[in-house]
């Protein structure tokens, strides 16, 4: 052995793992948080689906893959659902980094033109406004788009050509689609608080805050808007003042995902797994099921059933997509999936669309009456 | 296991810290540097120690190495004279390999805290002791001044901090080499004033890549590492004081074969051709002899 070596042993140990730090924590993730379940949207006729370096359109009656957006990866990511009516799809990424030795993050904004054959084509892109992730999925209403960013903003574009109309920023991130009724903007933050906006001008006209924070968009009833939050429970608001009318039912766990709202009642569940149904109006308890699977996602309610996307939480976590009846919460049927369902399902004609993080099953579409599988789509392997 | 043991606590520790210090998360990267700071203290100032000493007695060592590359046992009798441990070398580097445990576990629990997106917090929850009332704390503050604790600055002032602190800590813990000692005189020494640039330079790096809450639990490690520096020079600047004040002299012994005692004269200043070093060289002594030129 060279003793010489002895004395190097130390410094030349110290080079070595600080290489192996800077492979491992390379190796941890990154610069951006770049990872999130897909987001899953529809206009009525075709699925958009935002699940990492792309966006694609879906037609379930044909079963084939329209588009794709980027063409090619251009190191952005997309995970918020994007907005799709007459035509037009915006959406927002996650930010491109600015290269090695560059702290800046590029987030941008969307704006693309789909033709009627297939294919779809930018119209515009906005890289200025926002400063942090889009998590949220953009709302288009006529010539505006509204969305908000995990910079804490709400931004309101000119749909046709993605120009600021007019900005507000919030106390924190903002994850849920904003809604919008007769000119008023109404936005839940993850601030805790609810904001009602002129959807003009982005002034503020009232924002009330609430126990929790508020993970979902708000759902809009008749004078009442709904908000489910972290505190437990949900909140109904008044749509005019923000006045809290009442807020149930004060569950253990945390409710996620936006209350599904059907002939006066209101449909959610917690991610402890329990289902409730509440009056729309009074928030009084219609009946609640133990479903034994978190419930992240929004129920989805037609007819005289409610269609819930979950999660099966064992060692292995796996999905379920189950039906129950909305008079009861009987269970009707249920589907497993081979990954957690973390989506709000979609419905287009008579399937129910849920994504799944299996690159084997990214969509999958099921009868809506009986649950049985359709379809699949499974992510192209040029992909 | 991982989770379990490292990223779990610190999430769990970050989260506790934030909601007592009235929900400021760089006071709660700050508390929680100070804790990992104090937790590793006797294992740092017993490295530091270590390093500098044997910076200090690196020419005896190597002439020991020279002399008696043939006979180990004899090797390790004079290491062993001159207060010369070589398995200090590897138990030096536990509190490096401490830090390493350390950096990525902190790294994944300020990412999964300040996540920022709807999967990171799902992810956060089932990670979090029933102890403590998550639904209070979410969402954390992630903005500070200018910055947004779970992106890189963009301003690039943080990687410029994170650089020139960890550049000032390295400089104190590294014992500039004796004056004409070369590298191959030292290879050790050697080692350490590259490592002296390379580290703040890999350090910049990491903080223009990654969140900046991490480049400022960087910055305050390398503060306090820098007061700790300057905490242990003065000690053993005092305690050196102390030896040559008393009279004491080095415990070395070395009949050093020409090549070696030149290797040796050359670190130290002396001129003759033949060196004896007996047990009664002291630092005083090699000065004074240095003196004299």
């Amino acid at each position: 052995m060279n003793h010489m070596s002895r004395p190097l042993a130390r410094p030349a140990l110290r080079l070595l793992l600080f290489a192996a730090a800077l492979f491992l924590l390379t190796g941890c993730g990154g610069r951006l948080a770049t990872t999130n379940w897909a987001g899953l949207s529809t206009d009525g006729r075709r699925v958009y689906l935002a699940y990492g370096a792309q966006v694609l359109a879906y037609d379930p009656a044909e079963e084939t893959q329209v588009w794709t957006h980027p063409a090619e990866s251009t190191g952005a990511v997309f995970f918020a659902a994007p907005a799709a009516a007459d035509g037009r799809v915006v959406l927002g990424d996650y930010g491109r980094a600015g290269g090695l030795f560059s702290p800046r993050v590029t987030v941008s904004i969307y704006g693309l033109e789909e033709g009627d054959t297939g294919g779809a084509s930018q119209v515009w892109v906005n890289t200025d406004n926002a400063r942090d992730k889009i998590v949220a999925p953009p709302l288009q209403v006529g010539d505006q788009v509204f969305l908000g960013t995990a910079d804490n903003h709400v931004l309101a574009l000119d749909a046709a050509n993605g120009t600021l109309q007019w900005d507000y920023e919030t106390g924190h991130a903002i994850w849920g689609q904003p809604a919008y009724a007769d000119g008023t903007l109404y936005v839940a933050s993850m601030d805790h608080s609810v904001y009602a906006l002129n959807a003009a001008t982005g002034e503020l006209k009232w924002s009330q805050p609430l126990g929790g924070a508020l993970p979902s968009g708000p759902t809009l009833g008749d004078g009442l808007l709904y908000v489910s939050s972290f505190d437990g429970n949900v909140h109904a608001l008044d749509m005019a003042t923000g006045e809290e009318r009442w807020a149930a039912p004060s569950a253990d766990d945390w409710i996620w995902g936006a209350p599904a709202l059907l002939d006066g009642t209101l449909y959610f569940g917690d991610i402890g797994g329990t289902l409730y149904a509440v009056d729309a109006a009074t928030g009084e308890q219609r009946w609640m099921k133990e479903t034994q699977n978190a419930i992240q996602t929004s129920p989805v309610a037609i007819d005289d059933v409610l269609y819930v996307a979950s999660q099966v939480a064992v060692d292995t976590p796996t999905g379920a997509l189950t039906a129950y009846a909305v008079t009861d919460g009987s269970q009707l049927w249920s589907e497993p999936t081979t990954t957690p369902l973390y989506a709000t399902p979609v419905v287009v004609e008579d399937d129910l669309i849920v994504s799944t993080q299996d690159a084997n099953a990214l969509l999958i579409g099921f009868d809506l009456a009986t649950g049985q599988e359709r379809w699949r789509y499974a992510l192209p392997q040029t992909n | 296991m991982w989770d379990t043991l490292i990223v779990n606590p610190m999430i769990n520790a970050l989260l506790l810290f934030y909601n007592f210090l009235g929900h400021n998360f760089i006071l709660a990267i700050a508390f929680l540097t100070i804790v990992i700071r104090l937790i590793t203290l006797p294992l740092n100032l017993k490295q530091q120690r270590s390093m500098i000493r044997t910076q200090e007695i690196q020419p005896e060592i190597n002439a020991i190495q020279k002399k008696y590359r043939d006979n180990p046992q004899k090797m390790q009798e004079e290491f062993k004279r001159i207060g010369y441990n070589p398995a200090d070398t590897l138990s030096g580097c536990i509190p490096t390999l401490i830090q390493f445990p350390i950096l990525i576990g902190l790294y994944r629990a300020i990412t999964t805290i300040l996540g920022t997106t709807p999967q990171a917090l799902f992810e956060l929850v089932p990670r979090v002791y029933p102890a403590i009332n998550l639904t209070n704390l979410i969402p954390v503050e992630n903005k500070f001044m200018w910055l947004n604790l779970s992106q890189p600055d963009p301003l690039f002032i943080l990687p410029i901090i994170v650089f020139g602190s960890m550049f000032i800590q390295q400089k104190l813990l590294t014992p500039a080499p004796p004056k004409g000692q070369t590298q191959q005189d030292n290879p050790a020494a050697g080692m350490s004033q590259s490592m002296m640039y390379t580290m703040p330079l890999m350090f910049g790096f990491f903080s223009l890549q990654f969140p900046a809450g991490l480049s400022i639990y960087f910055i305050l490690a390398n503060v306090i590492g820098i007061a700790q520096g300057l905490y242990l020079q003065r000690i053993m600047n005092r305690e050196r004081a102390e030896r040559e004040a008393r009279g004491e002299k080095r415990p070395v012994v070395v009949e050093a074969e020409k090549g070696a005692a030149k290797s040796h004269q050359s670190a130290n200043g002396a001129g003759s051709s033949k060196t004896k070093v007996t047990s009664g060289s002291t630092a005083p002594r090699r000065k004074k002899g240095s003196a004299k030129r």
